[in-house]
Formats: structure tokens, sequence, C-alpha cells
């Protein structure tokens, strides 16, 4: 079931079905008949309904071909017709009426048209056509669905962004919004002291990457690392899993208790993207004597890239003017993040008390970016220990998905180790220029669509089991596309930063539209059969 | 670097097989066609050769060789494999390149739609440069005779010396 919902095995399944129609396609020499005597000619073609052509191949090597009015007439013994007559080198002797002696022919030669010869393969390259201008069209009508944002990282290079370890500064559109930004990589055994990372630009952006470093941690079995919203880290002993979780469609404990990639999600309000909705997660069994954090993995829906995609469109022509803007005046940056980015909000975290009867707030998670999922902690300041907690997050409709929730005992608070590339390749060789444009603080390193740099980085202690966590410095630059020029729509750009709430009230059916289509077939493309392990990968 | 040597590659070769005779007709002329079929010859021991498919008898095959302009002869016992064309094939490498670049439109799931294009448009080029073709698979020697520009064998007056 899973494997046919694979999009690979579903192309080759379609290209197979495309592939099976063409090479059906076969035609047998049976188009061509040969006849030794008039009398088999005429038996043959007596019963049809369109004489064929008929070539009479002569006994001294002429050849005559006529046209479908021939006749044979069996008394005088000729075949007549209007036709041409070529001599054995095949050069045109004579044109017009011709009558041959039926003595002098050697063979005579029919031949059936050959028709709609090219059926099956025009059929297939018009499928194909069809589904490619299809797509092609939801891509650049939807651009925000079909292409990515921010540089990539992965361990393994052959991977694609469905497996994206990590993705960096995804906020970053323009130089003065440059920021560092921290994610999570899960934990590595590191058998050698070196270790790959891949940095990948699989969009239509230009990446002007400042740093790219590892944090790590050296761990224990049993124990992880995890990192909060401001940066703190954690150590912690083995998270536990949640006993029950509910949300507005019902149970979804099954969603949020494995770390499976089999995410909890949620369509958007139709008459407001910022409508809130609320999950209840419950915790038993809660032994520990130590302080306790919620992990949560999660990651964004498409709807903060379509934002920012819509804004870039409603420049237009004037995107170039705008940004100058923006390079000299913080306020709008502000606005941003002051306006829709609050509006928004965070996945808010909050703890029951019992004693009160009230949930009482503890923080948000907040990590923009659709591709690579982030595991984050909050520290919960529940003030009685208590061996059941009850959990409520409230969340923006349609705007996350949530792979994995768990309680952490947390161990101490500690600070990961920072390491700095030894060396970068670029498609195999040493790149020394990018090397130098990430250690020094005033380069960077600039990378255009399709690049690929492979950063190798030096561990202390060999044999090692580390928590790592990538810190990546820089910021993107959108490329304009022509079909965003005719977005162009100030009044609009001015009411997303300035009234967002109205923004989110009025873009509703339009990001619905979006939405059902483009959002749904995105994940769908998710390839679900990869899993991983707390502590391998 | 390898991955990248593919597509040239294959256009290249595809590119190749896209000469076909002048002779040799369209689907459409098939029956007004005053010339044999269009043939190759993979010989056991000989050298191999191609050309216009003259005539054939019980024991040896006639083809008027392309590269020489002159009548060869190979016994039927001797040819490893033939191959013959009797119709000008239609052309699709062109879809290749422009099929794969359309993909660059799809963003991220150019990913999946470019091997599918590979697969289909390649698919379709290399059926249709083999249509209209047989091998000693399809047919006999004697329903050969059928596609030989004489099917009723070399005629007597005709010295293959002077065959053009």
């Amino acid at each position: 079931m899973n494997t046919m919902k694979n999009p690979t095995i579903q192309g080759l399944l379609l290209a197979i079905i495309i592939f099976g129609a063409i090479a059906c396609n076969t035609y047998f020499h049976s188009f061509r008949s040969n006849y030794d005597n008039a009398n088999s000619l005429i038996h043959e073609t007596k019963n049809l309904q369109t004489k064929p052509f008929l070539k009479a191949h002569l006994k001294n090597g002429d050849v005559c071909i006529l046209q479908d009015t021939w006749v044979i007439d069996t008394a005088v013994n000729t075949v007549s017709g209007t036709g041409s007559q070529f001599d054995f080198n095949r050069r045109l002797v004579y044109q017009g009426a011709l009558t041959i002696q039926i003595d002098s022919v050697a063979i005579f030669e029919t031949n059936t048209k050959l028709q709609n010869t090219e059926a099956e393969r025009i059929r297939a390259l018009s499928i194909l056509a069809g589904l490619d201008l299809g797509l092609g069209l939801v891509c650049i009508s939807n651009p925000k669905a079909c292409f990515g944002s921010c540089p990539t990282f992965y361990f393994d290079e052959r991977d694609n962004f469905h497996y994206a370890d990590a993705e960096g500064f995804s906020n970053a559109i323009s130089p003065s919004m440059e920021y560092f930004d921290i994610d999570a990589l899960n934990t590595k055994t590191i058998t050698g002291n070196t270790l790959d990372l891949t940095m990948k630009n699989e969009a239509l952006e230009t990446h002007c990457v400042k740093s790219v470093n590892l944090l790590s941690y050296p761990i224990q079995d049993g124990e992880r690392v995890f990192q909060s919203p401001n940066n703190t880290f954690y150590l912690c002993e083995k998270p536990l899993e949640l006993v029950k979780a509910h949300g507005p469609e019902g149970n979804i404990t099954e969603l949020l208790q494995k770390e499976d990639r089999l995410e909890r999600f949620s369509l958007s309000d139709e008459h407001n993207l910022s409508s809130k909705e609320e999950l209840i997660l419950d915790f038993d069994n809660l032994n520990s004597s130590k302080d306790l954090g919620l992990v949560l993995n999660f990651r964004q829906s498409l709807m903060t890239t379509y934002f920012i995609y819509s804004a870039i469109g409603y420049m237009g022509d004037q995107v170039g003017d705008i940004f100058a803007k923006l390079e000299t005046d913080k306020s709008a940056i502000k606005k941003l993040n002051g306006g829709l980015k609050k509006e928004l909000g965070n996945v808010d975290i909050y703890v029951w008390n019992e004693s009160t009867k009230s949930w009482v707030y503890q923080d948000g998670f907040y990590e923009t970016g659709p591709i690579a999922i982030n595991r984050q902690i909050i520290p919960l300041q529940a003030k009685e220990k208590s061996q059941k907690l009850k959990v409520k997050l409230v969340l923006n409709k349609g705007l996350w998905r949530l792979d994995y929730a768990a309680i952490a005992p947390i161990k101490k608070e500690v600070e990961p180790l920072e390491i700095q590339p030894i060396q970068i390749l670029n498609k195999g060789k040493k790149d020394h220029k990018a090397l130098t444009a990430v250690l020094d603080t005033a380069k960077h390193l600039i990378s255009m669509p399709g690049d690929e740099y492979n950063f190798q980085f030096r561990f202390p202690h060999a044999n090692t089991r580390y928590e790592l966590f990538l810190y990546s410095k820089g910021y993107y630059i959108e490329w304009m596309r022509e079909s965003w020029l005719q977005d162009k729509n100030l009044l609009k750009l001015r009411q997303l930063l300035e009234n967002p709430k109205k923004y989110l009230r009025v873009e509703a059916a339009n990001y619905k539209r979006y939405e059902t289509t483009m959002e749904q077939q995105f994940w769908n493309s998710k390839v679900d059969t990869k899993s991983f392990s707390y502590y391998e990968n | 670097m390898k991955t990248k040597l593919i597509l040239p590659i294959v256009l290249l070769l595809f590119m190749g097989s896209c000469i076909t005779p002048d002779y040799l007709p369209s689907t459409s002329t098939i029956d007004i066609n005053e010339h044999g079929s269009y043939i190759k010859l993979t010989n056991k021991t000989k050298p191999n050769f191609n050309g216009e498919l003259i005539a054939i008898d019980t024991t040896l095959l006639i083809v008027l060789n392309e590269e020489t302009g002159k009548c060869d002869t190979a016994f039927i016992s001797e040819i490893e494999y033939f191959k013959l064309r009797y119709a000008k094939p239609k052309h699709y490498a062109w879809t290749i390149p422009v099929f794969s670049l359309l993909t660059i439109t799809h963003g991220f799931y150019a990913l999946y739609s470019m091997p599918v294009n590979l697969i289909v448009t390649i698919s379709v080029t290399v059926s249709g440069e083999k249509a209209f073709q047989y091998s000693e698979d399809d047919m006999t020697y004697e329903k050969l005779k059928m596609f030989a520009r004489f099917p009723q064998g070399i005629p007597p007056n005709v010295n293959l010396d002077t065959l053009k």
C-alpha cells in the first residue's frame, strides 16, 4: 500500500504504462503481398472495396507502378492503367497510360496503406506533454508549492529534500535579515573522527552563507541533548512517550507517539488563516524527580512559504526598490516579524495545574521552514511533581506539522562544542575559496541553484556518540519569477505588513484554493518508507 | 560527471541513427516506391555491409552496397543476422531535451518528473527509430524476397555490375 504511494514508484508505473502503449505498436509484413500470376491477383483483390496500387515486376527487371484504377483484361491477357514505368536501375522511363502484357510480368505486388503508424507514440507524448504542462502550470501559478527555500543540509548527499536533515536561515530573505539558525541533527556515532555534511541549493535562489558549523555534545546510552527555542541546550534522559493525544479531529495518539515522520496536521480555516486550534497531550508514569521538558518534533506547512512568495509577488517590478528600502529601513523588518509572524503565532505550550484547575502558559515553539523537521525542548515550570501530566498545544490551523511529542527528564544545561569545517568539497574537489568564505566572518559563500558543497568536520574524539546540531548563518535572495510580476499589488503588500489580521482573513479563500491542491500533492509525494531511530540514522 | 555525459551520448546515438537512405519511402508512399528496402547484414566471416536489397535466391542474397556503390553478395548460410528497414522512421530525439527542459518548471517535482520524462521520451525515440524494421526473428528469407528490388530474382538480362 505504502509502496504505491511512493511518487517514484507512481512515476515509474506511469512511464511503464506509456512505454507499454508504445511497445505494443508492431507492424507485420502482411501489408505487402506478392502474386506469381494474374489469377491469384484477381482472386485476392476482387472483394476489396478500394483497389491497392499495383506493382508489376517485369521479367526484364523493369517495374510498373499502376494507380488504383488498374484493370486486368483476361481476353487479351493484359493489365492496364495509369502509372509509371522504371527500368532495372529505377530510372523513370515512362509515365502515363500503361498496358502491360501479363506474360511479361514476373511478379505482381500490392501494398496495404500503413495508417496511424505513429498514433501510439504521439499518444504517449501527448499524455506526457499534458501532464508536464499541467504540473508546470500549477507550479507557475503556485510556485510556493514547487520551489523550495533556503539551503538544505544532508548527511547522505543522495537524499532529496524530503529527507533534509536541516534547513538553514529560512526567514532571511534579504541581507539585512541575516541571522543564525540552529537545527537539531539527531545523534550520530563518529567512528573515525570526521563527518561529512552536504549543503544543497535546490531552489531558484541565491544563497549567501556566512557560517556552517556543527555543535556537538558527547552522550552516553539513553541520553539526549535537546535545544530550546532560545538555543539553550539540555542534557536529558531518554524521553517518555505520551499515552494519549487528541485534537479537534479525534484521537491522534499514534501520529505523535513515535518519531516516524507520520505527521499530524490540519487544513487552514477557510474564513481566517489565523484561526487557532488546541491539542491535548496526556503523559503518565512520570517517575523522574528531575525537571521535565516537552520535546516536540515539528515543521511548518507551506503556509509561510506562500506568504513570502505572495509578498514578493505583490512587489511586482518594484521588488528591487522595496528590498533596497528594507536594507535601510529596519522598521519594515520589525513590521514583518511583529505583524504577520505574531499573528500566526507559535506552537504555544500550556500545562494543566490541577490545584488551580487552569492552564499555565510555558513557552512557544517557532521555526520557519517546511522541509526539515525541528526537534526542540521547552522546560516545563510545573510546580507540583506528579505521575501524570496534561499538556495543551495551541497552534495556528494549517500552519504546523507535528511528528512527535514526548516528555524528557532534564539532567542539566550543557554547552555544546562548536566545530568549524576543515575542508569543503565542490564537485568532489577541494574548494579553498569556499572554505575561506565560511571561516571568514566578513565573507559569504555564494551558492547558486543546483550547487552542492560537501563540508567535512573533524571531531576531537573518535568512536564517540554525539548529539549534533547545525549552526548556519546567512541569507538568501529569492529569484523573481516572470509570472510574479503580474501579481503586483502594493495595497495588498501594505495590508500584509500593516494589517495582517485583515490580510489573513481576506487571503483565506486564495490560500485555501492553493492548499487543497498543491499542499496535498506536495506532501503526498513524501517518501515515507524510510525510518530512523532516536540513536542512529 | 558520468550522468552529465549520458544525455549528450544518447542524443548523439540517436542523431547518428537518424540517417536513412533517400530511396526509402515514407509510410504514406510505401506502395509506390520502386526500390528495394534497406538492409544491414552482419556476416559470420565476411565483413558486414549494408545497402539496397536487390534480390534473394535460395542460397544468395545480393545487396547494392551503400559505401562502394557495387553489388555485394552473401551466402545466406554465412549471414549471422540482418536488419531490414522498409520505410523512413519518424525521429523523436528532439523530445528528449525539450521534455526534459519542460520539467524545470516543476520545481521539486522535477526529481520525479524528469526521470519519467526521460524514460518516456527515450522509449518513444527508440521505438520510433526501430519502427518499420524487420530482423531474422520476424521473417524468413523466403518472405524477405518481397522487399527486394527484384523479388522475382535477378533478371537474366541484368548485369549486376551495371546496377545503380
